[in-house]
């Protein structure tokens, strides 16, 4: 029955999908073209040759001198063949380039989330039980601080502590995990920590809240009057129940990161999606920006699809339609 | 048991997506080098260990196109065009020619050079260089298709002849005192290497070889092994890295990660000089001048040439050098850096607020009027230019408009020429002030100074008179009509700075802030 429901689920969710990711193509392609600055005159730059022919003929080679219509369903016609174009900038393939920032960035977004999780379900929920004593108090303290400190003042610290004063990881870069592992993690810790410090203090306070408001319901009650032990009742009944909106939260936080972890990545070199996006809207490299939010729509579809299917994995009360 | 399922479906899909990051992140190198090379030096790059000899740089922004002949980046040009490729003379750290890919050369009459080339020379890719790669050169940037940017600076390059295989004749339309200036900027591309991949892919006949560039992260360079100086050359890789921030840069610095921080502010300059272990190194004298282009024709009460004497007056250089500069500044006296040729103090508007009132005060704008500022972000201290002149045209009844704006938008509306005025900062190529008066002042001729015919004349001639003596006046009256008028009001001349660490040594700048670095040793 399961499989039956979640293939036809899918089906339908990925017919939804289509209408939403055409509406996002529409409107980023629409709004880049819109915003102030000219790939064009990027192209030619303060010292080329300002003549309008020169202008005319460089719009010609990028393409943009075509009606706005027009280059859209040429882009979107080559997308669907696979061919996301190229750089403005350079003439490199956009596919390759975005496909290169993916994995950098999933990495560490995957790592930190981990990270945040694992500590956010013991803490959230440790918070909770003891809610009111001095442990919660500090507990919402430190999330509090947490979520109040800037991750770049958190990021400086950490590499004035770790790289500057002890030496002990590197500052700065990227190497990919198959290359060298050692390494890869020595690199990412500080990335991590960073973001998964934030995400955690996020986590926590939901976990807290979620769990209090469980902790408070009737069927607690009743399993407490049945003589359930605090741990069945802690890690059994309260988590389960928690865990189907955190689910939602961690899915949805996850599809932010994707392109949200700007701030991070420059602070420590770790190149991913989010500053290459970033950058290429500092560029006005339309097929870069275009390909890499197309990324992102498609990323946060598939997610959501993903996070309703493990609810009912958690939950089967929940029915996909 | 549902929920150890799912949880172990998500770890599963983790550990999965882990793997495929580290595989997908093979494919990280653009071009370049074989995979074992990339795979070593990438390691090298990231733990800043091995027994190679790594220069690191760091810039304030990624260098996303390597052709020379369209990229005008300063990141580029200060790190890459010198260290990669090489021009057939080129300006040292004292302004003088020094010889690159030419041995000398000769001014055969006012309209003719020839060159003898430097034999035995390779390009990376291999070929040998020779006359038709200079011929080439120069092909390229006139044809338009290429939109090289230099096409300007050789509009009068009638014919470029191989000779030989090691001598070339240039041929001028008409004499061009600033020629050989625009030679020491002119990198020499190889014939045979694809123009297409030119922008992914440089093949020059510098000391330091492209091997790769991963965008935002690192561009890897190597010692080219078959250098034609390559005795001099002891740094074996060159890894250029982009910071968005530089005070990040700054703390790699003092992790010991980062050797050498490019086109630094006198701000940065002294965060460094008081950190252990950290120097930095200045030019002799600067060519980089901050100026304020001024839109005469967008705003009409800037078109009153007494409405903008006043607000000069109005202008405390002296206190923006002390305050902002920390007095490593030098205040302009003129269009032109006072290391140029013909430079001649001109400007006759010395900071008088109560002298700005008055004059102010017999105009019709008395009562003031407002104007929009562009400035570009992330440039701290023109920000703070802008910000002390704010507060003193405020005392005036003028009130300025800030407009902070991101470098593509900031292009758009200096080449669009739509501002009342704009902060540019520009480094002088060469000695010559014609380069100058024909990338600046010849540009704002439809604009600015169409109602300036005399200046417009005297760029025209300034670019063809070869005695020095008539140049001389040229030069001095283009600068009093300058002071006069104001279509570019020149404040400040700023040192050219790098970061360092202690151990770099033998870093060669010039007054235009371009790096040398094949004599570059780690300590």
């Amino acid at each position: 029955m399961r499989i039956s429901s979640i293939v036809k689920y899918c089906i339908k969710r990925l017919a939804m999908a289509v209408i939403v990711l055409f509406l996002v193509t529409v409107v980023v392609f629409t709004a880049i073209r819109l915003a102030p600055g000219d790939p064009v005159i990027a192209k030619i730059g303060p010292y080329g040759d300002q003549s309008q022919e020169n202008y005319d003929r460089i719009a010609a080679s990028l393409g943009l001198d075509k009606p706005i219509p027009t280059q859209y369903f040429i882009w979107i016609g080559d997308c669907l063949q696979g061919d996301f174009g190229v750089s403005l900038r350079n003439n490199a393939d956009v596919g390759e380039l975005i496909g290169q920032k993916i994995w950098v960035s999933l990495e560490l977004i995957i790592v930190a989330l981990l990270l945040a999780v694992c500590m956010a379900i013991p803490l959230g929920i440790l918070s909770a039980i003891k809610k009111g004593s001095v442990i919660d108090q500090i507990l919402t303290v430190f999330s509090s601080s947490a979520l109040a400190m800037p991750g770049f003042c958190v990021g400086l610290l950490l590499i004035v502590i770790f790289s500057v004063r002890l030496g002990v990881l590197p500052p700065n870069g990227y190497i990919s995990f198959a290359e060298n592992p050692k390494q890869n993690i020595r690199l990412l810790v500080m990335p991590a920590i960073t973001l998964g410090l934030f995400e955690m203090a996020v986590f926590t306070r939901f976990v807290r809240a979620e769990t209090i408001g469980i902790l408070n319901s009737n069927f607690i009650r009743t399993v407490k009057a049945k003589g359930l032990s605090k741990t069945k009742i802690y890690f059994k009944h309260a988590l389960k129940n928690t865990l189907v909106t955190f689910i939602t939260v961690i899915g949805s936080e996850f599809g932010t990161l994707l392109g949200g972890t700007i701030i991070t990545e420059q602070l420590f070199g770790w190149s991913g999606l989010g500053w290459f996006i970033y950058q290429s809207v500092m560029n006005r490299d339309y097929p870069v920006v275009q390909a890499g939010v197309l990324f992102v729509a498609v990323s946060f579809v598939i997610i959501n699809m993903v996070v309703d299917i493990i609810y009912t994995m958690i939950d089967p009360r929940i029915e996909l339609n | 048991m549902k929920y150890t399922k799912g949880l172990a479906a998500f770890l599963a899909v983790v550990m999965i997506t882990s793997s495929m990051a580290g595989c997908g992140s093979k494919k990280e190198e653009q071009t370049g080098a074989a995979p074992e090379k990339q795979e070593e030096q990438q390691q090298e790059v990231a733990t800043g260990t091995g027994d190679a000899k790594e220069l690191v740089i760091g810039i304030n922004g990624d260098i996303d196109d390597f052709n020379p002949q369209t990229n005008q980046v300063l990141n580029f040009i200060n790190t890459m065009l010198f260290n990669c490729f090489e021009c057939l003379i080129h300006l040292d750290e004292n302004m003088e020619y020094a010889m690159d890919l030419a041995t000398e050369y000769e001014m055969v009459d006012e309209t003719t050079y020839v060159f003898k080339l430097r034999e035995g020379v390779k390009f990376h890719n291999g070929e040998d260089f020779t006359a038709e790669d200079v011929v080439y050169t120069f092909q390229y940037i006139q044809d338009e298709a290429n939109a090289a940017w230099r096409i300007t600076q050789y509009t009068t390059l009638e014919s470029v002849t191989a000779d030989n295989d090691y001598q070339v004749t240039f041929k001028l339309s008409v004499p061009n005192p600033a020629f050989l200036d625009s030679l020491a900027y002119t990198p020499i591309l190889c014939k045979s290497a694809d123009p297409a991949t030119l922008s992914i892919t440089p093949v020059g006949t510098g000391a330091f070889q492209f091997v790769s560039w991963t965008p935002n992260d690192n561009i890897t360079l190597e010692r080219f092994a078959d250098y034609w100086d390559a005795d001099k050359v002891s740094v074996d890789k060159m890894i250029i890295k982009p910071f968005a921030d530089y005070s990040v840069a700054i703390t790699n610095m003092e992790a010991g990660t980062l050797d050498l921080l490019s086109t630094l502010s006198v701000e940065n300059a002294q965060v460094i000089e008081s950190k252990n272990g950290l120097k930095v190194i200045q030019a002799k004298e600067s060519n980089k001048v901050e100026e304020i282009e001024i839109g005469r024709h967008n705003e009409e009460a800037l078109r009153d040439p007494n409405v903008i004497k006043a607000m000069m007056m109005a202008f405390n250089a002296d206190l923006l050098n002390e305050q902002v500069y920390n007095g490593m500044g030098k205040v302009a006296t003129s269009c032109f850096p006072s290391g140029v040729k013909y430079h001649k103090d001109v400007y006759d508007a010395p900071y008088d607020l109560e002298a700005a009132k008055e004059l102010l005060s017999t105009t019709d704008y008395k009562d003031g009027f407002s104007f929009d500022m562009y400035i570009l972000t992330g440039y701290a201290e023109e920000e703070k230019a802008a910000m002390i002149w704010q507060a003193d045209l405020a005392q005036l009844g003028i009130n300025m408009n800030i407009q902070k704006c991101e470098f593509s938008v900031w292009l758009d509306t200096y080449l669009n020429r739509s501002y009342d005025m704009i902060v540019n900062n520009y480094s002088m190529v060469g000695t010559d002030p014609s380069t100058y008066c024909s990338i600046i002042l010849a540009q704002l001729s439809d604009y600015q100074t169409a109602d300036l015919p005399r200046l417009n004349e005297l760029v025209e001639a300034g670019s063809k008179e070869t005695d020095d003596t008539k140049r001389a006046a040229i030069y001095e009256e283009i600068q009093t009509i300058i002071a006069e008028s104001y279509p570019v009001f020149t404040y400040i001349e700023v040192p050219q700075l790098l970061g360092a660490m202690d151990r770099v040594e033998g870093v060669e700048l010039n007054n235009m802030g371009h790096m040398f670095l094949k004599n570059v040793s780690l300590k």
